[in-house]
Order: structure tokens, then sequence, then C-alpha cells
């Protein structure tokens, strides 16, 4: 009555419903850690996100302002001491036109020395 | 022997067709069961094979909803224009009692009292005994709280994920973005007109506001109020070419971040609901109207040597007579016979057009709920046509006035302020025109004088091209009079590199400002409230980058203008 191909058939079911199981194993703590990862991702987002706030908080510029006022001797820059990009590269170019002769910086460096 | 004795008839073989009749069923019989067998045997197997291919059954499901949550604020953030933070969510806990199943509600709430100061024990018993199966106890625990509380184990007590929102720059934001009520519903500012999109979008919504910008004006604003001892103040600053409002600012004002009494002053914002007749800045409005209609030019002449009657009222100017002079001289000296004769040239009907074109008339679109109805004459006569030219009897708020001023020394299309940042296409819209160019072009003009010669002078700031008016009125007691010892003063002003370029218009407002010893006791505008615009247009424009221009400001002026002698002498 079980003759060969019975018990190769049965072995053959065996193994296939063990892989089978195995697989549906491995899949499911795939899942696991693909469910942790996001629980992370969402963590670190929540923790970005309250940073972010506590950043805001902390650079709101009332705060800026008076702590500049208690340890600085700044105030705030008016317009006339901005110039552009242009006009600092103007700056620079006339700065290099009159170098110095060499013995004025050594004299200059032996001074500061 | 026998294999079959159906009868236990030993010896006795049954009969030959009976026999195979049996054996046919036993056999039907046989073949049935191992079919069923089979189909059987095919389901189990099938649905081992299936179940062990699917993810069905209970802890996968559970695995796909950790996999799909991802972090959810629940209400989206407001940002400025550079992505600064103004209001956000975050996540906290709250605590509810299923009061049924609190055993001992006396010994709870002593221990829960104890775990949360400023809670009353006796509250919270009545509410541990009010036999209901849910009831918030305490919303939005610190975390130390919360440990506190589970630490006590008491059964029946439970915490729920709960979301809170936070204003970072606290009051410095509130009067445009508003708040939320505890539940995270927008009750006031942006967050009641944006409740769908903070809800549904999962987008940040982008103001147009810049809180560098914003702080400028608060801060400036508040020395201001100090050092005037006003009762009020206000200020919106806007970018001119594409009417972004970068800060409006409404003192007092109050903290979202706490408990807010939306019948206190702090909540009223002066800005946009505040209305006020706007005194001589309206002049600008009334010349812009008159060079518009064509009935004068800058050289126009009018007497100013009389005083103008109304039944038993008088119009004069304020302490001066100029004579006869021109209507840059009238603008400039800001004379309110020279204006009445103005308005009078154009008519009642032509001055109502023209407020209605320039929004004087109606209420604002800017995006925050609360904004007021201008207050207008009920019967437009002759007398309002005159007391208007002047800024007397329509009355407006400071973002009324800054639409119309902008709308006429802009580029002269319509002005209409927003308060969400607007993308780089949308930054140019059709011309909606109400006064031509080159009557925005004079207008700077005249604006420019004002603070070379006129009342604006401490509004000027070095290296940028700054033009001005000021406007002082004295305030309507409950009675319905004028009160001639309080008075609420205003100011509008433009910044930019040349008078073909202006940038930024500002409008700011002191409400009962007082006298000083350094103001000689006065309270006109050009005393208090100019100085203040002009701190605020020379703290904005390098903030906002704003190019200083070392030379000549008065480039491009008409020569007309050039030759006017503005000293206060009578003609």
């Amino acid at each position: 009555m079980f003759n060969k191909s019975t018990f190769v058939t049965l072995f053959t079911l065996f193994l296939l419903g063990s892989l089978t199981y195995a697989i549906k194993q491995k899949v499911i703590e795939l899942d696991n850690d693909l469910a942790q990862v996001h629980r992370n991702i969402a963590h670190y987002q929540e923790s970005m996100h309250i940073l972010n706030a506590e950043w805001t908080y902390l650079t709101r510029p009332s705060r800026l302002q008076a702590l500049v006022e208690e340890h600085t001797s700044l105030q705030h820059s008016p317009g006339v001491s901005l110039v552009s990009y242009e006009e600092v590269f103007q700056q620079e170019e006339g700065f290099y036109n009159r170098q110095e002769p060499l013995e004025s910086s050594v004299r200059l460096a032996s001074m500061r020395r | 022997m026998s294999r079959y004795t159906p009868h236990g008839n030993a010896g006795h073989r049954p009969q030959g067709r009976k026999y195979k009749q049996a054996l046919e069923m036993a056999r039907n019989r046989l073949v049935i069961a191992g079919i069923l067998f089979v189909f059987i045997l095919f389901g189990v197997g099938g649905r081992l094979i299936f179940m062990g291919l699917s993810n069905e059954g209970g802890e996968p499901l559970f695995v796909h909803d950790a996999v799909r949550s991802q972090f959810h604020q629940g209400r989206s953030d407001i940002v400025d224009r550079n992505g600064v933070v103004l209001a956000t969510t975050v996540t906290t806990s709250s605590l509810y009692a299923n009061a049924k199943k609190v055993l001992d509600a006396e010994i709870a709430a002593k221990m829960l009292a104890q775990a949360l100061p400023g809670y009353s024990k006796a509250k919270l018993l009545k509410k541990l005994k009010s036999n209901r199966r849910f009831i918030w106890l305490a919303r939005h625990l610190t975390p130390k709280q919360r440990d506190r509380i589970m630490h006590l184990g008491i059964p029946g007590v439970r915490f729920r994920k709960d979301f809170k929102r936070l204003y970072p720059h606290g009051p410095l934001v509130s009067h445009v973005v508003g708040l939320t009520n505890i539940d995270n519903v927008g009750i006031a500012g942006l967050e009641k007109s944006n409740e769908q999109f903070l809800l549904t979008e999962g987008k940040q919504l982008d103001l147009s506001l810049d809180v560098r910008v914003q702080h400028a004006i608060a801060d400036e604003l508040k020395k201001g109020m100090q050092e005037f001892n006003a009762t009020g103040a206000a200020a919106i600053v806007m970018d001119l070419q594409t009417s972004e409002v970068l800060g409006m600012v409404s003192l007092p004002d109050y903290n979202p971040n706490k408990n807010v009494k939306l019948d206190s002053d702090g909540y009223f914002n002066r800005a946009t609901v505040g209305m006020y007749e706007m005194g001589s800045t309206f002049k600008i409005l009334n010349t812009a109207m008159a060079l518009e209609s064509g009935t004068i030019t800058l050289a126009t002449k009018y007497d100013t040597s009389e005083d103008i009657k109304i039944g038993r009222f008088s119009i004069s100017d304020y302490r001066a007579n100029h004579g006869v002079i021109n209507v840059a001289q009238v603008f400039v000296h800001s004379s309110n016979k020279g204006s009445v004769k103005m308005a009078l040239d154009v008519g009642t009907e032509g001055q109502q057009d023209f407020m209605q074109k320039v929004g004087c008339l109606t209420r604002c679109n800017i995006e925050v709920p609360e904004k007021g109805q201008p207050i207008i004459p009920r019967h437009w006569r002759e007398a309002n046509t005159m007391t208007i030219s002047y800024g007397y009897g329509l009355a407006v708020s400071p973002l009324h006035l800054l639409n119309s001023v902008a709308s006429v020394v802009g580029d002269g299309c319509r002005k209409e302020a927003t308060l969400i940042k607007l993308k780089e296409g949308e930054k140019r819209r059709p011309c909606d025109r109400v006064v031509q160019s080159s009557v925005a072009h004079k207008m700077r003009q005249l604006l420019r004088l004002v603070v070379v010669q006129g009342t604006s002078k401490k509004a000027n700031v070095p290296g940028y091209f700054v033009a001005a008016k000021t406007g002082t009125r004295n305030m309507l007691e409950s009675s319905g009079a004028y009160n001639k010892n309080r008075v609420s003063t205003t100011f509008v002003g433009l910044i930019g590199e040349s008078v073909e370029n202006p940038r930024y218009i500002v409008v700011a407002l002191l409400e009962d400002p007082k006298g000083l010893k350094k103001t000689f006791g006065f309270t006109a505008a050009g005393w208090n409230v100019a100085p203040i615009g002009g701190r605020i247009l020379g703290r904005v424009a390098p903030i906002l980058g704003l190019q200083p221009n070392l030379k000549i400001l008065n480039e491009g002026f008409d020569p007309f203008l050039q030759s006017i002698d503005f000293s206060k002498k009578k003609k």
C-alpha cells in the first residue's frame, strides 16, 4: 500500500512545508525589524521636531538681543555700514595694489615680535 | 469456509446477483469516501499552504500596523518666510479617569493633588466621584508629572496620548498666528482661518513674516510706547513689490502659551481691527486723488489765508497761516485748508469712488479672521468730503492705510497685503490700476520732501531714500466729542534705494502718547511716532539686505519741486 512514490511524496510535502514555515518565520522577523526601524524613525522625527522647537525658543530674537545687550557692547548695525560684494572686492583689489615694500613688512614683523 | 455470511447461515452461498449488487455498492461507497477524503486532504493541505504563504493571523496585522505608524504631530507647523517655527505641536500625556473603576476617590484625589501642584483636591474629588466612564483630570502633563502619577498606581486613572500647541516666540507673533484652545482647535488668527489646511494638508504653513523684522518692530514700538506712555501701538511693514507683510505688531499683545482671556485688551488687534481716523496721512490719498483726477498739477495754487467755515465749525491749519501756496507746499506743510480745497475740486462722488478704489470703504482681504469694517459716514455730504480730505470723518485700520497708501505710492497698482509667503509664480499679479505710475512717482517725491523739509525729519535714515508723512488727530470720547488733550498719531514711511525704487512701506500708530520735556510738551506725530517709524525703517532695511545709496538721494526729482521754497513764512 505505501509504495516508494508515497514516501517520496510525503517527504517532499514535509520538506516544502518546513521550507514554507521557515520562510514565513523569516518574513515575520523581517517585518518586526522593519516595524522597529519605522518606530525608531518616528521617534527620531519626534525628537528632531522637539529639538527644532527648543532651538527656536532659545534663538528667539528677543533673547539674543537681551544676551547681546548684557554681555557685549554691540549695537544695531546702521544701513550705511553695508557694502555690496563688488565694493568689498574693489577694496581688496586696492589693498593689494598698494603693496608695501618688503623691507617695511619685515620691519613691521620685527616690531611686533 | 465462507467469506460472506450475511445471514449467519454457514454453508449457504448468497445469490449471485445480490452478491454482486452488494459488492458494487460497497465499492461505490469506498470510491465516494475516497474522493471525499482526497478533497478534504486537498482542502486542508491547500489551506495550510495558503496560511503558510499569506500573512493571515493576529500577529502579522500588528506588525503591519507598526510599519504604517509614522510620526504624526496632529497639526502642521506654522513657519516664517525663512522656515523659523512660529507654531508647532508636541506630543504630551493627559490624565483621565474611569470613575466607575476608582476604588477610593478620597485617597485617589489626595494622592493626585500632591502629585499635581496647582490642581485642587476638591475639583479632582468631584471628578473622581462623577461616576462617569471618561473624564479628563489633567491635560498636557510634563514627563515628570506623568512618572509621578504612574508610580502611584491608582486604579481607574489612566493616561492618553495628547497634543499640545506651542508658540516658541511667545507674544511676538500672537496677533498674526493666533492660538488654539486646549483641544487644538484654532480660535484666533491664522490658526483659526487656516484650520483645514493645518489639519489635512500635512504641510507646514509658510508665512510672509520675517521673525527678525517682527522683533525689530515690536522692540521699537515697545520702547516708544513706554517712552511716550501711550496706551497702545501698532505697526506693519510690507514689501511694496509683492505686498507680502514682513511684520505686523499690535501692542499690548498676549502670550498664546498661557490661558488667554479673549475679551482682554491684549487680544485686540489694533493693526487690523482698530479703526482710527488717520489725520494728515490721509492727505497722501487726497493729493493722489486730485492729481489722478487731473483737477490739479503740482503747481496749482490755493489760498490758505482764510479759515474755512462748515456750519458752526471752522477748518484751520496747525499753528501757521501759509497764504497762497502750491500743491507741493500744501502737502509738505500739511495744510488742512489746501487739502479741503483740493477735495472740493474733485467732488464728493469722485472722493467716494477713489476711496472705494483704494479699499478704504470695505474690509481688507488679509488672511486673519480679525479684521474690521471701516466706519464711513452714513450720509456722505460735502462737509464729510472736506473733513475726510485731512483725515477726519472716515475711520480705517492701519492695514487699510497701508494698503491704500502702498497703492498710490508704489507702482500705482492696487495693493492687498498678504500674510502668506508667495511662490515665485505668484509674485507678479495682474495690475489693478489705481493711479498712473507718474502720479505715484510724484507722490514719492512729495513724501521725500516731507522728510527733508516737513514734519517727518526725525524719520530720516542716513544712506537710504526715506519718504514719509505723519498724521495727528484728536481722539473721540464716548460722548462723541473730540478730546483736545488726547491724540492718536500715525506715520507712513517708505524706504528704498531711490525715488524710482521704493522697497518697503511701514505704517506705525501710537494711541494716546503723552507730551514730554524733550518734545516741549507736544504730542504731534512728528515728535513721537515719526522717530519710532524711522527707527523701525533703519533697523529693518539692513536685516532685509537693502543696499544703502550714498549718492544724492534727490536724483530724478522734478526740477519744479527742487525750485520751491518750503520755508514756513507767509507768502
